[in-house]
């Protein structure tokens, strides 16, 4: 318990990594840092992995260090971070506090890399992630294509005003307009939530007789959906996600949910070492923003 | 007279004035499929929501339910998949009655506030299912179980029974029990009941187990209807909840409330999100109303209970005033 406790295990990992960067005793030119938010979600456990392979395959040593979740605990991991001198600092923030920290490994002459989320305020020589304006707005073309260009859509949102829900309805936004055959019979928020995304759609089909796309922020929702769906026995309905979750993904397999956004975690973390390399080597210039490409999932 | 009328079915009239307000905005409002559609939506809110009413007659509050619904499908599929849906579900309902019996004990033996011990519950019992799934989902798309939400009696689901029936056996358990009669008793005045020979820890304790238990049971109806189990379900369910008892006139303050009231108050909740999604309002709008409606209805009752007050005692400022819920 504690930041105390964290501390004592943050220097327990930081006395394992030196121990070990003494074995290998090869590495010890080039040292990169990377504190990233969580472990439990695989997103983050592929994101940490693009990290470690290419840090290796590099030449790089890496220092991997979870904040839990918790923005203290990220704090004082860049705080070790800095003492250890690495030479550039890779973040997944868990949270806008981490701006000061990370203005301090500025000061302290080392670059820092923020991967998928941005930290205001901070001064970041990279960043790298997904835009959620884009991915609304390459998902609402895919459907808009799916479509032929004509059918009625239900947009399903997110939780109200959540930055990715809004992002996500931002982009998308853009596209309808520009086809007139698409018509967007509703406009909901299922909360992220499969079980409220399953009320939210059965009361839409009592409302909408002909629905051909229902266009979800997240893969649960479009599950709920799909269940909203098969309950009322409707067919021919083309209902995609985002994130491509596991069940998501055996669903499109299926031929049940008609696609998902996948998001790349690993090559995010891939190219956060890469920079890092380039912050070092100064091989190349490193872009101050890195939009990475998402891809669709489909049978 | 008026007022004891109002008093009696404020809730129902509110109902029925919001039914009415909706079949005139929209005209896919008042059609059979939609009426049971809405009805099979409430039923989760209003399993849930009935065992609330019997926690907060006694005083109590229960915020761990949303949680516990997570928790009983995830225990039910995880159980199902090596012994048979039957012991699943089984495993299900026990895993909600446990999570009541540790929130009953720690409120009856340990004296531990039961806002602090039903808080505290429902992020251990959340972390509970989140690490019997590792956090994924637990997808299972046949199996007997699926009959407790997907089937029909006849042209009536399944849910909507179960619902009856829950109803049913709470109104008979508190209106025609000697131990209903003590849920009300130790919410009245727990001092009082206590000294009457009344167990409070025995009343505490089946308080919870009961809601806990309802829980569990809305939890397999919420898995059954989706054909899967997800750990981070049910967040704010244990609102609707609360939301739903208090439109139905049952008091925060303990000693009154009816399960009647409780059913017209979930129905409230459910047509409006039925209407908002029907007349397709905009989310943001949606919250703002369904929030204003709550404290209308909240704030009507205390003007009523004022006006009886009154008409007693003729000092309306003695009345107690109940808080509205945080939802």
């Amino acid at each position: 318990m504690g930041i105390r406790g964290w501390r004592t295990a943050g220097f327990a990992i930081l006395g394992v990594a030196c121990l070990l960067v003494w074995v290998s005793g090869s590495t010890a030119g080039t040292m990169i840092g990377f504190s990233v938010s969580t472990q439990v979600n695989p997103f983050y456990k592929a994101m940490a992995d693009g990290v470690r392979d290419e840090a290796k395959a590099l030449g790089m040593d890496a220092t991997i260090l979870n904040a839990e979740d918790k923005l203290e605990k990220q704090i004082a991991d860049v705080e070790d971070l800095i003492q250890k001198k690495v030479q550039v600092i890779v973040i997944n923030a868990t949270h806008d506090g981490a701006a000061a920290v990370l203005n301090k490994a500025a000061e302290a002459g080392i670059p820092v890399v923020t991967l998928q989320r941005g930290v205001p305020g901070a001064k970041v020589a990279s960043h790298i992630g997904t835009d959620n304006v884009v991915i609304g707005r390459e998902g609402a073309e895919w459907v808009v294509k799916a479509l032929n260009g004509k059918g009625n859509v239900v947009v399903m949102e997110g939780i109200p005003g959540a930055a990715s829900s809004e992002d996500r309805k931002k982009g998308s936004a853009e596209v309808w307009p520009k086809h007139p055959g698409i018509k967007i019979v509703a406009q909901q928020s299922g909360k992220y939530d499969r079980a409220v995304a399953l009320s939210v759609m059965e009361n839409i089909l009592q409302a909408q007789p002909q629905v051909d796309a229902v266009f979800c922020f997240n893969d649960e929702m479009a599950m709920g959906a799909l269940a909203a769906v098969k309950a009322a026995k409707r067919t021919g309905i083309k209902i995609t996600g985002m994130d491509a979750n596991k069940d998501a993904r055996d669903s499109v397999a299926n031929g049940e949910l008609a696609m998902t956004v996948a998001l790349p975690p690993y090559d995010i973390g891939k190219m956060g070492a890469t920079h890092a390399k380039w912050l070092i080597t100064k091989e190349k210039p490193v872009p101050p923003r890195t939009v990475m490409p998402v891809s669709f999932i489909t049978k | 007279m008026l007022i004891r009328l109002l008093r009696s079915y404020g809730s129902l009239l509110g109902l029925l004035l919001i039914g009415t307000v909706l079949s005139l905005l929209s005209d896919r409002f008042l059609t059979t499929s939609n009426i049971i559609n809405i009805a099979r939506q409430v039923s989760i809110n209003a399993i849930v929501a009935a065992g609330m009413t019997v926690v907060i007659i006694t005083g109590g509050i229960d915020l761990s339910v949303g949680s516990t619904i997570a928790l009983a499908g995830c225990s039910a599929l995880l159980v199902a998949r090596g012994t048979g849906d039957l012991v699943g579900m089984a495993a299900g309902l026990g895993a909600g009655a446990l999570v009541g019996l540790l929130n009953g004990g720690l409120v009856a033996w340990g004296r531990v506030p039961p806002f602090i011990t039903t808080l505290a519950t429902m992020t251990i019992v959340r972390g509970g299912a989140l690490v019997l799934t590792n956090g994924e989902p637990i997808v299972q798309s046949t199996g007997p179980y699926l009959w407790l939400g997907q089937a029909s009696f006849g042209p009536i689901p399944i849910p909507i029974l179960l619902m009856a029936a829950v109803l049913f056996g709470t109104h008979w358990f508190l209106a025609r029990t000697r131990w209903g009669t003590y849920v009300y008793a130790v919410g009245g005045n727990a001092e009082a009941a206590r000294l009457a020979g009344i167990s409070l820890a025995g009343i505490q304790i089946l308080v919870y187990v009961l809601a806990g238990a309802l829980s569990g049971l809305a939890g397999l109806v919420l898995a059954a209807r989706l054909s899967s189990a997800q750990p981070n379900t049910g967040v704010g369910f244990e609102l609707d909840a609360i939301a739903a008892v208090v439109l139905g006139g049952t008091s925060l303050m303990g000693g009154e409330g009816t399960i009647w009231g409780t059913m017209v108050g979930a129905f409230i909740i459910g047509i409006l999100n039925n209407g908002f999604n029907l007349m397709n309002v905009s989310p943001f709008y949606q919250l703002i109303a369904k929030g204003a409606v709550i404290v209308l209805a909240v704030l009507v009752d205390q003007l009523v209970k004022a006006g009886m007050a009154s008409g007693r005692a003729g000092s309306p400022a003695t009345t107690t005033v109940g808080g509205p819920p945080t939802a």
